[in-house]
């Protein structure tokens, strides 16, 4: 090779080397800035897998948990170190069936379960995937928690069963309306009867004195005397029997009223009408009822109706729960408020309710009342009715051992009027 | 045309005819064709056109017997320079099967952008194999000389019928290939 080649070959090697560096430059820069992206995009994958709010989690072959992100350990009420490699047997029981249903049908497999971990267990729908990440396989679970569903299905099956129970009641009050009605007239006319009767024998003994205790005498009318004495008594207390079942089936009627459109409400009628229905629960108690007759609040009568009964209720076991003696018991109904809100005051001498329940009384499924006794439905469902239908306020004042006030703040639809009584009302409910 | 194949080129020129030769080549092509190239950048296509012209001037052989003599010397430069794909493969059968869905693959690794032909096989009752071939290079006799490595590689006779050819107006070569007994390796 001469050497003028040998100097063309150099300088092509030596142009080539250079080439080289440059693209290897070139290439690491790249490689670097590939290498920034990808971190980042993996940082940006890992904060949308952690802030998902479902929760995910990412097992391996073995079912072991590999990943999972913050709402699982939410869910679960796990810390990382106790859900890493954790089998997910442990609170998925069900997971190998659900796992053995993906490989056979391919694909994501739905399937609802129940989750335990240490806490109470959580009705979940897990939805189950697997997939391969080019080395090993894995399931991928993302699950949905249905506590807050089933929660809502227990309430609206709740409300359907009022619902059910309210047409009934007023279906019954409707049929025994009529029967009441005329043996309301039968003991007006038998009243009306026995005046004139009476009259008439009092007529026949100025006509002819001694003749009453003549007759009386005789062994067939010896109780006449007591019969002329007791028979108005007695008609007497049929009447205020009667006038009382009326007013309950009147309650009846107007409490099971569908609820309609929202409108002003009168609240005197409402409260006094909840003291009737509730009448069963607070008989013996010292009901008093301090609500202006014209006052009115803008809402949805049934519901008002609702929350008026529960809180009674709630009070009155309470007073029992504390006294054991219903006759102990004094629930004050009462009312203040400004020109935009008025607001109900129902306020009890029972046992009041200490800190770590005052904390959870709007818990749905919290109760302190034996099982069967109570659903922990009443108070969420009250406040729900207030503050999400009315746009009011339901709160509370508690001490234990002395008793609780609970507050319904409404939206006002009218000033009482200027003649509107605000004597207050005693009823002893019940006897 | 990735710098690879002009390197190869070179090294082809520089074994069967001397550094001299490869000057002269140089000498006798555009400048533009005579710049330093580098395996995975690419490279214009008739830069390597231009090369191979003056390479026949210089060589005295005519383009298609230099472009099959370089095809089948190319096969065992990519062989040599990337052990790792010829090895994965257990005859030349299983080669040819694997152009475009391994080889090609792993060109596309090595040297992102590369334009890679479409080959494809297709087995017969009879043992042969007709191997598709589409490009827009029309580079069916390179595939000829690729095939002479093949055979040299792997020690067996490889007899072929072109019957189907792009550059008598066929969309694609169609190359129908028989394989004799393993022959003693060349």
């Amino acid at each position: 090779m001469s050497e003028a080649v040998l100097q063309r070959k150099l300088a092509r090697a030596e142009a080539k080397v250079r080439l080289l560096e440059s693209l290897i430059e070139d290439k690491t820069r790249e490689l670097y800035l590939q290498t920034v992206a990808l971190k980042a995009s993996n940082e940006t994958l890992e904060r949308i897998f952690d802030a998902m709010p479902g929760p995910v989690l990412v097992l391996d072959e073995h079912l072991v948990v590999q990943r999972f992100n913050r709402s699982a350990l939410k869910l679960l009420e796990a810390t990382p170190l106790l859900l890493t490699g954790l089998p997910a047997t442990r609170f998925f029981p069900t997971i190998e069936a659900s796992v053995a249903r993906v490989d056979v049908e391919g694909g994501a497999v739905m399937t609802e379960a129940e989750w335990r971990l240490e806490g109470p267990a959580l009705p979940v729908l897990a939805t189950l995937a697997r997939f391969s990440d080019g080395v090993e396989r894995h399931v991928v679970v993302i699950a949905t928690d249905l506590r807050d569903r089933k929660a809502l299905e227990l309430e609206l099956r709740h409300a359907q069963k009022l619902e059910a129970i309210g047409a009934l009641a007023a279906g019954v009050a409707h049929e025994v309306n009529t029967p009441l009605q005329f043996i309301s007239d039968n003991v007006d006319f038998l009243v009306e009867a026995l005046t004139s009767f009476d009259a008439f024998a009092r007529r026949i003994e100025e006509a002819a004195p001694g003749i009453w205790s003549r007759v009386s005498e005789e062994p067939a009318f010896e109780e006449l005397p007591f019969f002329r004495e007791r028979i108005p008594k007695s008609l007497g207390r049929v009447k205020s029997g009667l006038e009382r079942v009326t007013e309950i089936v009147r309650a009846l009627k107007d409490f099971s009223h569908p609820g309609g459109e929202k409108a002003p409400v009168r609240l005197a009628p409402l409260v006094h009408r909840a003291v009737t229905v509730g009448r069963h629960e607070l008989k013996g108690m010292d009901v008093q009822v301090e609500v202006p007759e014209g006052l009115e609040a803008y809402g949805y009568e049934s519901d008002l109706n609702q929350v008026m009964l529960n809180l009674l209720v709630n009070a009155a076991h309470a007073i029992v729960d504390r006294h054991g003696d219903a006759t102990l018991g004094r629930i004050r109904v009462f009312v203040d408020g400004g020109p935009e809100q008025v607001v109900l005051h129902v306020q009890d001498n029972g046992g009041g309710m200490p800190p770590a329940v005052q904390a959870r009384v709007f818990e749905p499924f919290f109760t302190t009342k034996p099982v069967g006794k109570g659903t922990g439905q009443g108070l969420p469902i009250c406040r729900k009715l207030i503050v999400e239908r009315h746009g009011g306020r339901l709160w509370f004042d508690s001490a234990p051992g002395e008793g609780t006030t609970f507050h319904i703040g409404l939206p006002v639809a009218a000033a009482p009027s200027s003649g509107a009584t605000h004597e207050p009302t005693r009823r002893a409910a019940g006897g | 045309m990735k710098g690879v194949i002009f390197n190869l080129f070179e090294e082809f020129i520089v074994e069967t005819f001397g550094d001299e030769a490869w000057e002269k080549i140089l000498d006798a092509s555009p400048h533009e064709a005579r710049e330093v190239r580098v395996g995975p950048l690419t490279y214009p296509d008739g830069h390597l056109l231009h090369l191979v012209g003056a390479a026949c001037e210089v060589s005295g052989l005519p383009p298609e017997k230099a472009v099959r003599a370089f095809g089948r010397f190319l096969f065992g430069g990519l062989a040599r320079k990337y052990p790792g794909i010829a090895s994965q493969f257990a005859g030349p059968r299983e080669m040819l099967q694997g152009i475009d869905s391994v080889i090609h693959v792993e060109v596309n690794k090595l040297l992102p952008g590369a334009e890679t032909p479409r080959v494809l096989c297709q087995e017969h009752d009879d043992g042969s194999l007709t191997l598709t071939y589409e490009s827009s290079r029309k580079m069916c006799t390179l595939l000829e000389g690729l095939l002479d490595g093949l055979e040299a590689h792997y020690g067996v006779t490889v007899e072929r019928r072109h019957d189907v050819c792009m550059h008598q107006g066929a969309p694609r070569c169609e190359l129908r290939l028989t394989f004799s007994a393993a022959r003693a390796a060349a």
